[in-house]
């Protein structure tokens, strides 16, 4: 079937034959001439131009400007074939230590597109995060670092699989900084000498909070929240490490040490779970973390040392 | 009598002043006599005195002459107080002396610039007398010397090489210090590397969501890898890609799933019947190309031609009298939902 246009045949634009769909083209050539541009976008309303925009946005195939003097058409330089493994890293900005968040193995170039969360992130700081790919020896590349602000508005506890939340309104933190050591006054002086034995200096604390069920739009189920509060309780007691983090920027790698309870405040619908616990570690060391079952990210890619 | 008492003693270089520290309970010092002498025969090879009431006894640069590696030779100081009562000598006290070792780092030098977001530090270590590396310890600071990080200390000196992750573009210092195994202390004192690689745009490759309710911070990437994997070697000339006789393949890295607009631009392209731009299926079956056909009266004509499996989808740009080689050629293809435009300019003007 052919379609005519607005001439007859030779005339622009005309003979227009049956359109064609044509889906998977993901093979690009070009011949026969000097080229300086090639761009390629998924949008598709805008007036015709030859003007090609400098960003990179969702809508890209593909941008590659010959005059500098490579074939790359994306949006980095580096090819599956020549990288192992991508790393997302983080760090409080101002601070030199990175902290290696995840890793994602990389095969094909598909591999470089993928998403996910930071769940042990602190609240109250700004964080540069880093996205780096490592060479097939392991050895990482450039960082190209975004910043970002950290907030939220709640108590969490963070475990491997689970995450629990109260409202810092509705829950607390108290703690105890734990050294060793003591003091003796010598008898010809006012003040005493303290003797600082061993390297002990932790954490230990409370938590106290109403940790209600939350539906989609983070408001409170209206219910007494047995299956949430049990649940919770069981996730309290299940004997692994947790991250506790409060949104004025406080955070541990804490163990929960005996024994939560769920009490009644004034009346049986009203209830607090409250529980104690020790820190065991450093929420942003990879070491710790990875020790902790918290992080899977393998040794070769941590930055700490 | 009080006879000094001389401090242990770690290895010394022979090819530097050395101070021998000692103490002595006895009257105030008005001079002090050392002997040092070969612990295997004890024969003396060296005794000076030192006129002053210090109590550490200068041992000036190449006093010494050491033949024989691995010699142990044991060194005694006497004083003699101001009234001329001389202390009995002391007990011996055993040191080794060497050669100054080398101790440098190999592989950077001071001012380097290093294009990478991390620096592997390469130690030379050698000594004449071959004393053994015992430790060393791998520093690095920030540009007002502050420590950034440290290596801890490393037992295993058989590869004296050490890594540091996680530099951004600045100024660092790095240094190393060891020890020998007779406790001779070497440094390299601090080295001045500047960090300078150039950190791509990746605000549009690389997203981050602080999500305020679930307390997580939610990442997403859009990183597009499309590139070359050919074996051709292209030339390029006065910002253009000379692809006359060679052809630039994109096979992976995208897909071109639906709608799609493409913008090419060259020159040099009064050719005919040649494929200029192509973007098919992975089984060629399906896609467009951009081809020409040049006429008797020598007018190019440029046509999208797409493949629907019947017949071929063409569009044609009007004839274009006269173009020269040196003439911008640019396409503009759009397909939307399965519809296609085409748009040829000439010199940046849109050819009608």
């Amino acid at each position: 079937m052919v379609f005519y246009g607005t001439t007859f045949i030779g005339g622009l634009y005309t003979a227009q034959p049956t359109p064609t769909n044509a889906e998977n083209l993901t093979y690009l050539t070009l011949h026969g001439g000097k080229y300086s541009d090639l761009y390629g976008t998924k949008e598709v309303e805008s007036q015709p131009t030859l003007d090609i925009p400098d960003e990179w946005n969702w809508n890209t195939i593909m941008r590659a400007d010959f005059s500098t003097g490579t074939t790359v058409a994306g949006n980095v330089d580096w090819l599956a074939e020549n990288v192992s493994v991508v790393a997302i890293k983080r760090r409080i900005q101002g601070t030199f230590d990175w902290y290696t968040v995840a890793t994602y193995p990389i095969e094909v170039e598909e591999d470089f597109t993928f998403k996910g969360v930071d769940r042990f992130n602190q609240s109250n700081v700004t964080y540069e995060y880093a996205i780096v790919p490592y060479d097939l020896e392991n050895n990482p590349g450039v960082y190209s670092i975004i910043p970002v602000d950290s907030n939220f508005d709640a108590l969490f506890v963070v475990g491997a699989d689970a995450t629990y939340k109260t409202f810092h309104t509705s829950g607390n933190i108290d703690t105890t900084r734990n050294i060793t050591g003591n003091y003796n006054v010598p008898l010809n002086d006012r003040y005493p000498v303290f003797f600082h034995s061993g390297l002990m200096n932790f954490d230990s604390g409370s938590v106290d909070g109403a940790f209600y069920d939350l539906d989609e739009a983070c408001q409170m189920v209206e219910d007494v929240g047995y299956f949430y509060k049990k649940g919770l309780m069981d996730f309290l007691t299940d004997g692994n490490p947790k991250v506790l983090k409060h949104s004025d920027g406080r955070i541990w790698l804490i163990q929960v040490v005996p024994s939560p309870t769920d009490s009644a405040q004034n009346t049986y619908k009203i209830r607090n779970i409250t529980f104690n616990w020790i820190q065991t570690g450093e929420h942003d060391d990879n070491e710790d973390m990875y020790w902790a079952n918290l992080n899977d990210v393998e040794e070769i890619y941590w930055d700490r040392i | 009598m009080s006879k000094p008492i001389i401090y242990s003693l770690d290895a010394m270089s022979y090819e530097e002043d050395n101070m021998i520290p000692f103490t002595y309970s006895g009257g105030i010092i008005k001079k002090s006599e050392i002997r040092i002498s070969n612990s295997s025969d004890n024969e003396v090879i060296y005794s000076g005195t030192q006129t002053s009431g210090s109590t550490q006894f200068l041992l000036p640069a190449d006093s010494i002459d050491v033949t024989t590696y691995g010699t142990q030779y044991y060194v005694q100081i006497r004083v003699t107080e101001n009234d001329n009562t001389k202390s009995s000598w002391s007990d011996t006290r055993f040191v080794y002396f060497i050669t100054t070792p080398t101790f440098r780092f190999s592989n950077i030098s001071e001012d380097e610039v290093i294009g990478q977001s991390y620096v592997e530090l390469q130690l030379l270590y050698y000594q004449l007398e071959s004393e053994q590396l015992q430790e060393v310890i791998y520093y690095l600071y920030d540009s007002s010397k502050t420590l950034l990080a440290s290596s801890g200390v490393n037992y295993d000196v058989s590869v004296l090489k050490y890594k540091f992750n996680g530099l951004t573009d600045g100024i660092y210092y790095v240094r190393a210090k060891g020890e020998t195994v007779h406790g001779y202390q070497v440094d390299t004192g601090y080295i001045k590397i500047n960090i300078d690689y150039i950190i791509p745009e990746t605000f549009s490759n690389f997203y981050l969501t602080n999500n305020y309710n679930s307390g997580q911070i939610e990442y997403e990437t859009n990183i597009i890898s499309v590139d070359y994997h050919g074996d051709d070697e292209f030339e390029y000339e006065d910002g253009y890609i000379n692809l006359i006789e060679k052809t630039l393949i994109y096979d992976r890295g995208y897909n071109v799933a639906d709608n799609c607009t493409f913008i090419i631009k060259g020159k040099d392209m009064y050719r005919s019947e040649v494929v200029f731009f192509s973007l098919h299926d992975s089984n060629k079956k399906f896609g467009f190309y951009i081809t020409a056909y040049i006429y008797d009266d020598d007018k190019i004509r440029y046509k999208l031609v797409a493949n629907n499996g019947l017949d071929n989808y063409i569009l044609y740009s009007p004839p274009i009298d006269e173009l020269e080689s040196s003439d911008l050629v640019a396409f503009w293809v759009r397909k939307k939902e399965s519809i296609y435009s085409f748009k040829v300019y000439i010199n940046e003007v849109e050819v009608v």
